[in-house]
């Protein structure tokens, strides 16, 4: 047979693996600065570009998008021309890949801090940044499917699988979720509302951890661990089972992020029920990876990235056995909105994406500058203090979320609550101050791998390509025998794309289309309205400030939380919520019943300094809403907009809106007058307030009785 | 009214878990039986495709 020569382009892998440690600084960093902003306040300095609201989805956005997808495009660029034996398709449109997705991540980097943002967690990117990522991805899609069809490898090798699953599935989760109406180039509104943005956003923000976080990252656990451990994956057999199971449970998981909430039964048993049975391919794939080290156990003990594989692996288990366990009602009943579901994901983000990513790139850096390590003393010192940051991360996390839980729902004997939500907050600060060390730990470990990946290539000398030799596949002869229907689809790249969509679209379907036809059986409060102009502007500000990151507008239908916020929150109420502000943790107290619990001055001054009205108090502080003038020019595009999504304003009203909204800003501000404070009614903090003053009004109205005339 | 009690106004709203659990089931059943009866030999050298490239 005839061999025909290719090239490995390793020049893509090195920008690649350089944006990734890049980011990785930058996101951890970030990361760091807002676990000491929890601890210490002042460290928001009243600027609005670096408080909490706005730099934790910049944290959360930097570490996955930018991290881990550079270090999973790393990873992707260097094993996939291998295992198929042949070139990528096109080095232009690798390139365009890079610069496209560095691009996105400079403009989130700008945008965020802004406060431009859509106000779902994950997937905060406005729309356009939204449009630039779909583009990106359909590019990166087009390398590598055309460098499959072009292979001389017929087997597609499970690595392959998993980033095929990857691909197709983030692209349905990425458009699905972002579906959004402009109301200008920076700002828009969700398409969805109430509970199906609920549980969209929740079946993308759940299967954004299991396709970007997970599936890539086994891709590359596939390749990189028997490559680092010079022997085969322990069973092949289990790793197809691993990959149609995963891939499949996990698409429906979704909904245990909204147990208790307003969402519907059955959709809540449905996520708990795939929940629980995701343990087992999780499991197969982590031990199949674990047990690839078989009888290599003394590599282990020296070789500082075969120990990383296994912290990894070993997280990866622990986070996907925690998982499935948080998922059960009266355990998440207790979790969530604590600060237990934070230490889950640093587990796995820290534990199983950080040390697989670092122990790839050990392995390669040396690879693909033709030398040796720099200092396998420093990569083991890494994996240490890596280690170590991650315990000290993690530990105080789950005290501080097991003290808090407890002290939530405590009651007196003459059945009281007994703790101020301030006090559970004030009780585990110190946990907070311990929490920044551990990040700050595991931050200085990443530093140390960078030094040393840095000295590795300045002693070695890049090669920027490597030659590979292969018969053309169609010289190639189809192997004997019977081939059955799934070796057949092994070989196709088209069938198993296919195949993997069908697979994750069933339970997307099966999930999400009830609950459009919902929409037409949650039952219209009659007295939950549409928010005034002012109201809704003042929403957009809450959205702004990433409110939501702090404060749910949940009251779960428990004892405690009636008693601490009033009535357990309704599918009806938030029929108009575009998008939904649920929210997923309480570092406050939830705010769904917030209206007329403190007088507009209460406000006004807890805004602009919470400390001075409730001391221990660590929430930022926001003295621009009170200097920010409201730009009402907006308010006319945005009352259509919502009219688009049905929510029933009358016709025409977008021009009267803003009379409206200047007579109520009036009336606020006359209010505070009264109240001995100074307020202009055109500033931002009028707007805020309004909306403040409307959350959970309309449930406690008295709902409209038709009055009939007696004859 | 709980949100159940609207919920279960759609009609036959149970056959969705059950369509769900039957799929995956019969797709689970299928890849096993698939992967134990398969060639052993040819597992053995997929999976050495990393190891020789």
């Amino acid at each position: 047979m005839q061999l025909e020569k290719f090239t490995f382009d390793n020049s893509i892998v090195r920008k690649f693996a350089f944006a990734t440690v890049l980011w990785a600084i930058v996101g951890m960093l970030v990361g760091v600065i807002i676990a000491f902003q929890l601890a210490y306040p002042a460290l928001n300095f009243g600027i609005s570009f670096i408080s909490f609201g706005r730099l934790r989805p910049l944290h959360t956005n930097a570490v996955i998008f930018a991290f881990v997808g550079n270090g999973i495009y790393t990873g992707v660029y260097y094993m996939m021309p291998r295992l198929l034996r042949t070139s990528m398709w096109s080095k232009a449109l690798g390139n365009i890949h890079f610069w496209g997705w560095q691009l996105i991540i400079v403009a989130a980097a700008v945008t965020l801090p802004l406060g431009l943002t859509q106000g779902k967690e994950y997937a905060e990117l406005i729309w356009p940044i939204d449009i630039a990522i779909t583009l990106i991805w359909v590019v990166f899609g087009i390398n590598m499917f055309a460098t499959i069809l072009t292979r001389r490898e017929r087997h597609l090798y499970v690595a392959i699988w998993f980033i095929i699953g990857t691909w197709v599935t983030v692209a349905l989760l990425h458009i699905v979720n972002s579906f959004s109406l402009p109301t200008s180039m920076t700002h828009s509104y969700s398409w969805y509302a109430g509970v199906q943005d609920a549980l969209v956003q929740w079946w993308y923000g759940h299967n954004a951890v299991a396709f970007f976080l997970t599936t890539p990252m086994l891709g590359i656990m596939y390749y990189f661990v028997p490559k680092a451990a010079g022997r085969p994956v322990y069973s092949y057999k289990w790793s197809i089972i691993h990959f149609w199971a995963l891939i499949f449970i996990y698409i429906w998981a979704g909904p245990h992020h909204l147990l208790y909430t307003a969402l519907p039964d059955w959709a809540q048993s449905l996520g708990v029920v795939f929940s629980i049975m995701l343990i087992l391919p999780s499991w197969g794939g982590m031990l199949n990876g674990i047990f690839t080290l078989r009888g290599a156990w003394d590599k282990v003990k020296e070789d500082p990235i075969l120990k990383m594989f296994i912290v990894a692996l070993t997280c990866y288990g622990m986070s996907t056995f925690e998982g499935p366990m948080l998922s059960l009602k009266n355990v998440n009943g207790f979790a969530h909105y604590t600060d237990w579901i934070v230490a889950h994901v640093h587990v796995g983000a820290l534990g199983w994406n950080g040390f697989l990513i670092f122990g790839m790139l050990y392995w390669l850096v040396p690879r693909i500058y033709n030398t040796k390590l720099h200092s396998v003393k420093m990569a083991n010192t890494h994996f240490l203090i890596g280690t170590v940051g991650i315990l000290l991360y993690a530990i105080p996390m789950y005290w501080a979320a097991i003290s808090q839980a407890l002290m939530w729902k405590q009651f007196t004997p003459e059945g009281q609550l007994k703790f101020q939500f301030l006090e559970t907050v004030t009780r585990i600060i110190p946990m907070y101050i311990l929490r920044g060390l551990g990040g700050t730990i595991y931050l200085v470990g990443v530093i140390i791998m960078v030094v040393n990946l840095i000295r590795t290539a300045k002693a070695g000398s890049f090669v920027s390509e490597e030659y590979g030799e292969a018969p053309a596949l169609a010289a190639q002869p189809l192997p004997e025998g019977k081939a059955y229907w799934h070796s057949i689809i092994e070989r196709r790249p088209v069938q198993m794309l296919v195949m993997s969509l069908i697979v994750v679209s069933i339970g997307g379907a099966i999930e999400i289309i009830p609950t459009f036809i919902v929409k037409e059986n949650v039952p219209t409060i009659s007295t939950v309205k549409p928010y005034t102009p002012l109201e809704l502007q003042g929403r957009d500000i809450y959205i702004r400030e990433g409110c939501y990151t702090c404060h749910s507008q949940m009251v779960r239908p428990f004892r405690d939380e009636v008693a601490r916020y009033g009535d357990y929150s309704k599918a009806g109420e938030s029929v108009y919520d575009h998008p939904f502000q649920w929210g997923s943790k309480r570092t406050g107290p939830d705010l769904a019943r917030l209206s007329n619990k403190y007088p507009n001055s209460w406000h006004y001054r807890h805004m602009n300094d919470p400390e001075e009205i409730s001391q221990g108090s660590i929430m930022p502080p926001y003295p621009w809403l009170l200097d920010n003038d409201l730009d009402i020019s907006t308010t006319p595009g945005k009352i259509r907009a919502m009219q688009t999504l049905g929510v029933p304003y009358p016709e025409g009203y977008d021009l009267k809106a803003n009379n409206d909204l200047k007579m109520q800003a009036d009336e606020i501000a006359a209010d505070l007058n009264a109240n001995r404070i100074k307020a202009n009614s055109g500033k931002e903090i009028i707007a805020l307030i309004a909306y403040m003053q409307r959350l959970g009004a309309d449930l406690k109205k008295a709902p409209e009785v038709e009055i009939k005339t007696l004859h | 009214m709980k949100f159940k009690n609207y919920v279960t106004s759609i009609d036959n709203i149970n056959i969705y878990p059950m369509i769900s659990l039957v799929i995956f089931t019969v797709f689970f059943a299928v890849v096993t039986w698939y992967v134990f009866s398969a060639n052993k030999e040819k597992m053995e050298k997929n999976s050495q495709i990393p190891i020789n490239d």
